[in-house]
C-alpha cells in the first residue's frame, strides 16, 4: 500500500510525516502549479470548482508517481451534496486512475465507529501510536500556522523590508525537507526566536487587510495567484481567516457542540447551513474591527461564497467595511488581479493618511 | 520644470507634460498597435525634439503596460490605472463623485468623496462593456469610430440591441438591419447597448452620485455621452483632455511623491533600438517570466520578477 492525498496547505507535508512515522509508505503529490491544475481540468467536468480541479490534478500526478491508495479527508458538508469525495473518485476512475479509496469523512457524519474502522484500514490496529502521531501532527500544524500568522501580521512593521516574506519562503521550503516531527518542532522553535528578534517600528502604519472566503482558495497559495505574497510585497500587514488549524478545531467542535451554540442566534445572518464555511466568513467579516479592508476570495462557481458575497454587499453599506471581491478560476490572467489589488491597497492607504492629515504622503514604491 | 505622465493602454499610448501649475503643457495620443515599446519610444522621441531631459522633474507611468514602460523609460511612480484616473479626476474638480472610464479593453467605475477613492470596480471577464465593442461593430459596418459617433448623434431615438455579449450583439444588429432599421438609429442603439452593459456589468450595485465625469478614449464618442445621460438622468462632464486623463493622473502622482532625483532615463531612449526578450527564472517555485528590455545585447531594463531580484 502506497498512500497519497490531495495537497492542502501544509497538511501535505505533515501528513507525509505522519505516514512516515507510522511506517507507511506514501507519495506526496508534486507542489501545486499550472501543470497540476491543467491535469486536473483536463479530467474534471468543466463547471467544477477550482479546488476540485487542483485535487484531481494532485491525485492524478501522485498516481503516476506510484501511489495506489488515496486518502481523502472530507466533511460531507453540503458542497456537492456531501458527495465531494465520491465525485473525485468517479472522475479519477473514469480517467483511468484506479485508486483504492479511503474516505475519512467527518465522524459527525459517519459515526465514530465507522471512522475508526476506516482509519484502521490505513494505519493498522496500533491505535495508541496512531493517536500519538495524530496529536503530534495537529500540534505541528498549529505551531507552523501560528508562526506564519505572526510573520504576516508584523509584515509592514518590520524595519527591514521584506524580511517576513523571506522567512515565510524559507519556512515553506523547510517543511518539505523535514523527515521527522522533531525536526519540524526544532525548526519552528528557531523560527519563533528569529521572529521575536525582528526589529519593528511601532509607529509604522501599514495597510491592514483581512483575507476571508472559501477555505481551499485561502489556504492553497497557487490557487489564489499567490495573493499573500503579493500583498506582503506591497507592505501590507495581513491576517487570514481560514487556516488548517482553524478547520481542525471547527470540525472537532461540530462533533460535540450543537451548531446554534457556535453561531449564536440562528437567524442572525443565514437561517440554514448553506455549505462551505459561508456562515463563518460572514461572522468574521462583520466582526473585523482591526482591519482597514477585507479581501474576499472564492473560486468561480462556488455557491456558498456567492451567497456570502451578496450578504457582504449589505455589510459593506451598513458597517462601512471596504471589501474587494476576487474570483479565481484556472483561466485567470494575472494583470487584472494585480491592478485591483494595487488599486485597493492604494485606496486604503490614501484614505488612512489623508484622514490622518497627511495630504500627499505616499508609499515608497 | 515638467512632470511627465505616460499611460500605456491596449489601444493608445498617451504622454503628457505637466507644468508647475498642473496645467497640460503638451499631450500626445499615439496608437499602441502591436509594439508598445515602439509607441513609448516614438512618444519620447517626439517630446525629445521639443524639450530636454533636464527639464523633467519626475515621471509617472500607468496603464496595463506600466511595468514595461518603467523598464524602458525609467519611472519614479508606477501605479495602476484606477489610482491614476482617480487622481486626475480629483485634480479636475474635487466635487466629482463618480468617474466613468471606458478604454479600449477595460472599463471602470470609481467612486470618490472629497477627492478620495471610496470604491471602485472593473469589468471582469468580458469585453462587451468596453470600447472594443464599438470598434468591432464600426469595423463590420465599414465606418470609422468618429463616423459612428456622428451618426449616433443625428439619430432620433434608437433601436434596442442586445448588448450583453459582443458576438450576439452582432447577430442582433444583422437581424435589425434585415428588419429595415435606420443606420443612425442602429448606431445610437449600439451606444445605448454599451452604456447599458456597463451599467449592469461594471456599475452594478454602485450608487452613482453627480457630478459624474466620463473619461477614457470612448468619451470622445458623443453618442455615448447622450446614452449615459439618458440612462442616468444626470448631466455628464467630459474633461477637455479626457483621452489622456490616465497619463495626467500618473504625472500628478509623480509630482505628489516629491522625489529629489528622477529615475527618468532621458529622451534619448526614444532613439535607441530596443528589443524584448523573455526568459524563465528557476529561482523558486513561482517560475516567473523575466522580461528583459535589451539594447544591442545589453540589458537596458527588466521586469516580471515578483521578488525584485533582477529589476531592483
Amino acid at each position: 500500500m502506497i498512500v497519497t492525498f490531495p495537497r492542502f496547505g501544509y497538511t501535505a507535508e505533515i501528513m507525509a510525516l505522519f505516514f512516515e512515522e507510522m511506517g507507511i509508505q506514501c507519495v506526496r503529490p508534486p507542489l501545486n502549479d499550472k501543470t497540476i491544475v491543467k491535469t486536473g481540468s483536463d479530467i474534471s467536468p468543466e463547471e467544477m470548482c477550482l479546488p476540485f480541479k487542483y485535487m484531481a490534478g494532485d491525485l492524478a500526478e501522485a498516481y503516476k508517481a506510484g501511489a495506489d491508495t488515496a486518502v481523502m479527508i472530507a466533511t460531507c458538508g453540503p458542497c456537492r451534496l456531501g458527495e465531494y469525495g465520491e465525485l473525485l473518485r468517479t472522475v479519477l476512475e473514469k480517467a483511468g486512475y484506479s485508486y483504492e479509496w479511503i474516505m475519512l469523512d467527518s465522524p459527525a457524519v459517519t459515526g465514530i465507529k465507522e471512522f475508526i474502522k476506516r482509519l484502521d484500514m490505513i494505519t493498522g490496529s496500533d491505535r495508541v501510536k496512531t493517536m500519538m502521531c495524530a496529536v503530534k501532527a495537529v500540534k505541528l500544524i498549529r505551531q507552523i500556522e501560528s508562526a506564519e500568522r505572526r510573520l504576516k501580521r508584523i509584515n509592514g512593521y518590520t524595519v527591514k523590508r521584506g524580511i517576513c516574506a523571506e522567512l515565510l519562503k524559507e519556512l515553506k521550503s523547510a517543511t518539505i525537507s523535514w523527515r521527522t516531527f522533531d525536526e519540524g518542532f526544532d525548526y519552528i522553535d528557531g523560527l519563533n526566536r528569529k521572529i521575536s528578534g525582528l526589529k519593528t517600528d511601532k509607529a509604522a502604519d501599514p495597510v491592514r487587510l483581512l483575507i476571508a472566503g472559501e477555505i481551499y482558495t485561502s489556504i492553497e497559495n497557487d490557487s489564489n495567484g499567490r495573493l499573500e505574497e503579493k500583498l506582503m510585497g506591497m507592505g501590507c500587514s495581513i491576517e487570514r481567516h481560514m487556516t488548517v488549524s482553524w478547520w481542525v478545531k471547527n470540525t472537532l467542535k461540530r462533533l460535540f457542540i450543537p451548531q446554534r451554540c457556535v453561531y449564536g442566534n440562528r437567524n442572525s445572518c443565514f437561517a440554514y447551513e448553506i455549505g462551505g464555511y459561508a456562515k463563518d466568513t460572514v461572522k468574521k467579516i462583520s466582526s473585523c474591527d482591526n482591519a482597514d479592508g477585507v479581501i474576499k476570495i472564492m473560486p468561480a462557481g462556488c455557491m456558498p461564497e456567492i451567497v456570502t458575497k451578496a450578504y457582504c454587499e449589505k455589510l459593506q453599506k451598513e458597517k462601512d467595511i471596504r471589501i474587494l471581491n476576487l474570483i479565481y478560476d484556472e483561466m485567470s490572467g494575472e494583470a487584472g488581479y494585480e491592478t485591483r489589488l494595487e488599486a485597493f491597497t492604494d485606496m486604503l492607504e490614501r484614505r488612512k493618511h489623508v484622514l490622518d492629515g497627511h495630504r500627499h504622503r505616499f508609499d515608497k514604491h | 520644470m515638467y512632470w511627465m505622465g505616460i499611460d500605456i493602454g491596449s489601444i493608445s499610448t498617451d504622454l503628457v507634460l505637466l507644468n508647475d501649475k498642473n496645467e497640460i503643457e503638451k499631450e500626445l495620443y499615439l496608437k499602441t498597435g502591436s509594439t508598445p515599446v515602439k509607441a513609448v519610444c516614438d512618444g519620447l522621441k517626439i517630446l525629445g525634439e521639443m524639450y530636454s531631459s533636464d527639464e523633467i522633474r519626475g515621471v509617472g507611468i500607468t496603464g496595463s503596460g506600466r511595468n514595461l514602460g518603467a523598464a524602458v523609460a525609467g519611472a519614479d511612480v508606477v501605479k495602476n490605472e484606477i489610482t491614476a484616473h482617480a487622481r486626475a479626476a480629483a485634480e479636475l474638480d474635487s466635487e466629482i463623485r463618480t468617474v466613468i472610464e471606458i478604454g479600449g479593453q477595460d472599463s471602470k467605475i470609481i467612486l470618490l468623496e472629497n477627492g478620495l477613492v471610496t470604491d471602485f470596480a472593473m469589468n471582469t471577464v468580458c469585453a462587451a462593456g468596453t470600447g472594443s465593442f464599438l470598434d468591432r461593430q464600426a469595423g463590420r459596418m465599414g465606418i470609422t469610430i468618429e463616423e459612428l459617433s456622428e451618426m449616433a448623434c443625428k439619430a432620433d431615438g434608437y433601436v434596442p440591441i442586445a448588448g450583453r455579449c459582443a458576438v450576439f450583439a452582432e447577430s442582433d444588429i444583422i437581424h435589425k438591419q434585415q428588419a429595415g432599421a435606420g443606420e443612425d438609429e442602429l448606431m445610437a442603439g449600439l451606444c445605448r447597448a454599451l452604456a447599458a452593459t456597463y451599467m449592469s456589468n461594471v456599475a452594478k450595485g454602485k450608487k452613482i452620485i453627480p457630478k459624474i465625469c466620463f473619461q477614457g478614449g470612448v468619451a470622445a464618442n458623443r453618442g455615448m455621452r447622450i446614452a449615459f445621460e439618458e440612462i442616468l438622468g444626470y448631466e455628464i462632464i467630459i474633461p477637455e483632455h479626457h483621452k489622456v486623463m490616465g497619463a495626467v493622473g500618473a504625472a500628478l502622482l509623480a509630482k505628489d511623491k516629491e522625489c529629489c532625483k528622477t529615475k527618468f532615463k532621458g529622451f534619448e531612449t526614444g532613439t535607441l533600438d530596443l528589443k524584448l526578450e523573455t526568459k524563465g527564472c528557476s529561482g523558486c517555485s513561482n517560475s516567473c517570466q523575466i522580461i528583459n528590455v535589451k539594447r544591442s545585447g545589453q540589458v537596458y531594463g527588466c521586469f516580471g520578477d515578483s521578488c525584485g531580484r533582477f529589476s531592483s
